[in-house]
C-alpha cells in the first residue's frame, strides 16, 4: 500500500510517542513516520523509560494523564536521563497547565501541546516550523 | 375559756339505768344521815332539827335530782319523828304540834327541792350551750384562737393547730407574737391597742408563721371578748388561710406580667426583624394589619383597608390564585398556613413576601380565625438566586474539567485517523472531499471543545483584525442555511474597523451571535450586521468598534431573556447546548469589552438585536495571560 509522503524532509529525527490510548499512541506515530519521522508508540511510562535507557529518542512526546505513572514524573526522569531531549507533554485537560507551570518554576521547562492538536501543527512543531503552529 | 376548747371526755354510757338510781338515792340518804349525824354530835342544833334536814334535802336536789330529794325530806320526816321529836325513839307524834312542824318541813323542803331542780337544769343547759360552741369552734375550718389582754393565747382550736402546726400545749400562754414574722411585731402591738379600745379588727391580710418556719398568707379577723360589766378582757381572733388563692394571684400577676413583656419584646423584634403580624377574624372577614406590615407593603400607616380584597390586591396577579388555595387548604385540612409570594406596592415595585400563619378554631371546630406573620424576603430572595447562580457557573466549572479529557482523547484519535485516511493515494477524489469536509467540521469541533471546556488557548498572540472581514467569513460559513431559509442579509460597515484582538474567539463569538439569529429568523426573514467605530457607551473615553446583529424573528420573551446568558440555558433543546451565549458573554469579558441585547416579542415589530463593544486594544493584552491560564 502507497501512502503520501510529507515532501519536507524530517531527516529521521527520531520521536518516541507514549499515549496510554493505543490508538492514539499508534496513530500519532503512523503520522509521523509517514512524514519521515522515525516514531515509536508505547503505552505506558514505564514501557516508554525501558526504551529511554536503551536509547536516547530526539524527542520525548508524552500524554499527561495516564495509570501509574504520569507523564510529567516519567518526563522529569527521561531529561535527567537524556538531557539533550527535546521533552514535549500533550493533554486534554486544562490543569494540566498548572502542573507544567509548577515543573517550569522547578527547572523543566516542557512545551505542552493541547489535546485534540491536528495533525499538520503536530508536525510542525515536532519540525520547529512556526509558520504553522 | 381558759383551756382547750376541746369537749372533756365523757362518762362511758354502759352505767346501768338501776345503778345510778340507788346511787342518786344514796347519796340523799347519805346527805340526810349526815343531818341526823351533825344533829346527835351537837346537841344545840336540835333546837331547830329542821333547818339541817332541809339542808340535806336542798343537797340531795342539787346533787341527785328532785326525786331523791323528795326520798330525803320523808326519811327527813321519819327520823325527826323518831330521833328527835319528843317523845324520842318513838314514831308517836303530837298530832295538833308536830303535825304542823312536819308539814311545814315538806312544804319548804319540796320548795327547795324544786328550787335546786331548777337550778341543776339550768346549769345542764349552759354546760350543753357551752359544749356545743365548743364543738362549734372545735370543728370550725378556720382557725380560731383567743388571747386575753396581755396577748397570751388562752384558746386553740384544731383549726389553729393544723394552720400553724403548733398543739395547744405548745402555745398556751404563750405570746401571740410568735406566730407573727418578726417584722409584723408592730402590727401585733397595734391590734392589742385597738382592742383596747374596744374597736374590732377585721379583714387584715396579713402574715404569719407556720411552725416549721414556712410564711402563711392569712385574712384576720380580732374581735374583743367582754365581761358581763362590757369590760374588754381578752380577744378571739379568726384567722382564714389564703396562701394558696394568693400564690395563685400572685401567678396571675407574674402571668400578665411576662404577658406583657414578652408583648413588648414582640413587638420590639417585629419591628428590629421587619416583621409584620396579621390576623383574619373568618366570621366579620375584617383583617387587621400591624403597623409593621403596612410598612413592608408600601402603606401609610393606617391606610390599609382591613379586608380580605384588600390583602388580595397587594398580592401579584400571578400568585393570587395559588394563594388563595393555600389560605382555603390550611382552613380545611392541615390548620398551617406557609406561602411565600410575590407583592406589589401602590407604587408598582414587586418584592418577595412570606408569610406564616396557624387556624384558630371554635369550640364546634369551625375555623374561627387565621393569625400569622408576615415579612419580606426580597433580599433573601435575590441572595439565594446569586448562589443559584454562583452554584451553577462552579458545577459548569466542575463538569468541563471532568468531560474535557473523555471527549479531547477520542477527538484526538478521530482526527489523527481522518489524517491518516486522507492522505491515502488511493482515495478517490470524491472520496478525498469528503475526508477533508468532515476534517474541517472536527476542527470546529476540536477548537469548540477547546473553548468550551476550559482548555482553549490561542496559541497566536492578538492580532489586529478588521471585524468585518471575520463577520463576513463568519457569513460564508453559513452561506447554506442562510440560503436554504432565504434570508435576506444586510451589512451596514462604517469604516471597515479594526481592533487588536483573539481573532480565533471574535470568530465564535460572531458565529454564535449570527447562528443564534438565523436560528431565530422565520423563512424571507431579515438579518442585519452593522459595525462601525464607537466610543464605550459606559466609558467615552475609550475607543472602539460597535458590532450590531439584529435579526427580526420571534423575539425573545422578558423572562428568558434575564436568562440567556446562563451557562446551559437554551431555548433550542434538540440542538443546542446552551453554551453559546455564556461563552460569547466570556469571550466579550475576555476582551474588556461589553455587549446588551434589545428584544422585543410584539407582533409587527419584533426581533433581538445584540450589540457588542469591543475596545480597540486596551485591556487585551493585560487578559491575554489569564485566557492562557484558563
Amino acid at each position: 500500500m502507497a501512502y503520501e509522503i510529507e515532501t519536507t524532509p524530517s531527516a529521521g529525527i527520531t520521536v518516541l510517542v507514549v499515549d496510554d490510548e493505543h490508538l492514539i499512541a499508534d496513530s500519532i506515530a503512523e503520522i509521523l513516520n509517514r512524514n519521515g519521522f522515525q516514531a515509536r508508540a508505547v503505552y505506558d511510562a514505564r514501557a516508554a523509560l525501558q526504551e529511554v535507557e536503551r536509547d536516547c529518542p530526539e524527542i520525548y512526546l508524552s500524554d499527561v494523564i495516564m495509570p501509574e505513572m504520569n507523564g510529567l514524573d516519567a518526563a522529569r526522569i527521561v531529561r535527567r536521563n537524556c538531557p539533550h531531549v527535546r521533552v514535549m507533554l500533550f493533554s486534554g485537560q486544562a490543569a494540566t497547565k498548572e502542573l507544567l507551570r509548577v515543573a517550569a518554576g522547578q527547572g523543566d521547562d516542557f512545551e505542552l501541546l493541547p489535546k485534540p492538536l491536528h495533525p499538520q501543527v503536530l508536525i510542525a512543531k515536532l519540525r520547529g516550523d512556526h509558520r504553522l503552529q | 375559756m381558759n383551756s382547750s376548747t376541746k369537749p372533756a371526755t365523757g362518762k362511758p354510757a354502759s352505767t346501768g339505768k338501776w345503778a345510778n338510781v340507788v346511787n342518786r338515792y344514796g347519796v340523799a340518804m347519805v346527805f340526810t344521815l349526815m343531818a341526823l349525824a351533825l344533829m346527835e354530835a351537837v346537841p344545840f342544833l336540835k333546837i331547830a332539827p329542821f333547818m339541817l334536814l332541809v339542808a340535806a334535802v336542798a343537797l340531795s336536789a342539787r346533787y341527785a335530782g328532785f326525786g331523791p330529794a323528795l326520798f330525803s325530806s320523808v326519811v327527813s320526816i321519819l327520823i325527826a319523828d323518831f330521833f328527835v321529836l319528843e317523845p324520842r325513839f318513838s314514831v308517836a307524834i303530837d298530832l295538833h304540834r308536830d303535825f304542823i312542824r312536819i308539814g311545814e318541813f315538806f312544804f319548804v323542803s319540796l320548795l327547795v327541792a324544786q328550787l335546786a331542780r331548777q337550778r341543776t337544769r339550768a346549769e345542764h343547759v349552759i354546760q350543753e350551750v357551752r359544749q356545743r360552741l365548743g364543738a362549734i369552734v372545735e370543728s370550725s375550718e378556720d382557725c380560731i384562737l383567743s388571747k386575753d389582754m396581755n396577748g397570751i393565747i388562752n384558746s386553740w382550736n384544731s383549726a389553729a393547730e393544723r394552720l400553724y402546726g403548733y398543739k395547744p400545749e405548745e402555745v398556751i400562754g404563750r405570746h401571740v407574737s410568735m406566730l407573727a414574722p418578726p417584722e409584723k411585731a408592730n402590727e401585733i402591738d397595734d391590734i392589742m391597742s385597738r382592742l383596747r379600745q374596744g374597736e374590732r379588727v377585721g379583714h387584715l391580710q396579713t402574715e404569719r408563721i407556720h411552725k416549721n418556719g414556712k410564711r402563711l398568707s392569712v385574712w384576720l379577723s380580732v374581735s374583743p371578748i367582754r365581761d358581763e360589766s362590757g369590760r374588754v378582757i381578752g380577744a378571739s381572733a379568726l384567722t382564714h388561710d389564703v396562701t394558696a388563692q394568693v400564690q395563685v394571684e400572685r401567678r396571675l400577676h407574674g402571668t400578665e406580667r411576662e404577658l406583657a413583656a414578652a408583648y413588648d419584646r414582640l413587638q420590639l423584634a417585629q419591628q428590629a426583624a421587619q416583621i409584620g403580624s396579621w390576623e383574619w377574624n373568618i366570621g366579620s372577614g375584617k383583617v387587621m394589619w400591624s403597623p409593621e406590615l403596612e410598612e413592608i407593603h408600601g402603606f401609610a400607616p393606617g391606610t390599609f383597608g382591613g379586608s380580605l380584597e384588600h390583602w388580595l390586591q397587594t398580592v401579584h396577579p400571578d400568585d393570587r390564585e395559588s394563594l388563595q388555595k393555600r389560605v382555603l387548604a390550611a382552613l380545611q385540612q392541615g390548620g398551617q398556613y406557609d406561602a411565600e409570594y410575590r407583592s406589589v406596592r401602590p407604587d408598582g415595585s414587586v418584592y418577595w413576601t412570606a408569610a406564616r400563619g396557624k387556624v384558630f378554631y371554635d369550640s364546634v371546630g369551625r375555623p374561627q380565625k387565621l393569625v400569622g406573620v408576615c415579612l419580606d424576603i426580597d433580599q433573601r430572595k435575590i441572595a439565594e438566586e446569586n448562589i443559584r447562580q454562583s452554584e451553577k457557573l462552579a458545577a459548569t466549572g466542575r463538569l468541563a474539567a471532568s468531560i474535557a479529557h473523555e471527549i479531547n482523547n477520542p477527538l484526538e484519535a478521530v482526527i489523527n485517523l481522518v489524517y491518516l485516511a486522507m492522505h491515502d493515494p488511493s482515495l478517490s477524489p470524491e472520496s478525498k472531499k469528503y475526508l477533508t469536509l468532515a476534517d474541517n467540521e472536527l476542527g470546529r469541533v476540536a477548537h469548540l471543545a477547546k473553548q468550551t471546556l476550559g482548555f482553549y488557548r490561542d496559541t497566536s498572540a492578538p492580532v489586529r483584525l478588521r471585524v468585518t472581514r471575520v463577520l463576513d467569513e463568519v457569513l460564508d460559513l453559513c452561506a447554506r442555511r442562510l440560503e436554504s431559509k432565504e434570508i435576506t442579509v444586510q451589512k451596514d460597515y462604517g469604516e471597515e474597523p479594526e481592533i487588536t484582538a483573539f481573532e480565533g474567539e471574535i470568530r465564535q463569538l460572531f458565529s454564535n451571535l449570527i447562528t443564534n439569529a438565523i436560528d431565530a429568523l422565520p423563512r424571507h426573514g431579515r438579518l442585519r450586521l452593522r459595525a462601525d467605530y464607537a466610543a464605550d457607551w459606559r466609558d467615552s473615553g475609550r475607543p472602539g468598534v460597535r458590532v450590531t446583529v439584529a435579526d427580526n424573528g420571534c423575539g425573545i420573551p422578558g423572562e428568558t431573556l434575564a436568562k440567556i446568558f446562563e451557562p446551559f440555558f437554551t431555548t433550542k433543546h434538540d440542538v443546542g447546548t446552551g453554551l453559546g451565549l455564556w461563552l460569547s458573554q466570556s469571550i466579550v469579558e475576555k476582551h474588556t469589552g461589553y455587549m446588551r441585547v434589545r428584544s422585543t416579542t410584539t407582533p409587527g415589530r419584533s426581533g433581538t438585536a445584540f450589540v457588542v463593544f469591543l475596545p480597540q486594544s486596551a485591556g487585551v493584552a493585560a487578559k491575554s495571560e489569564v485566557s492562557s491560564a484558563a
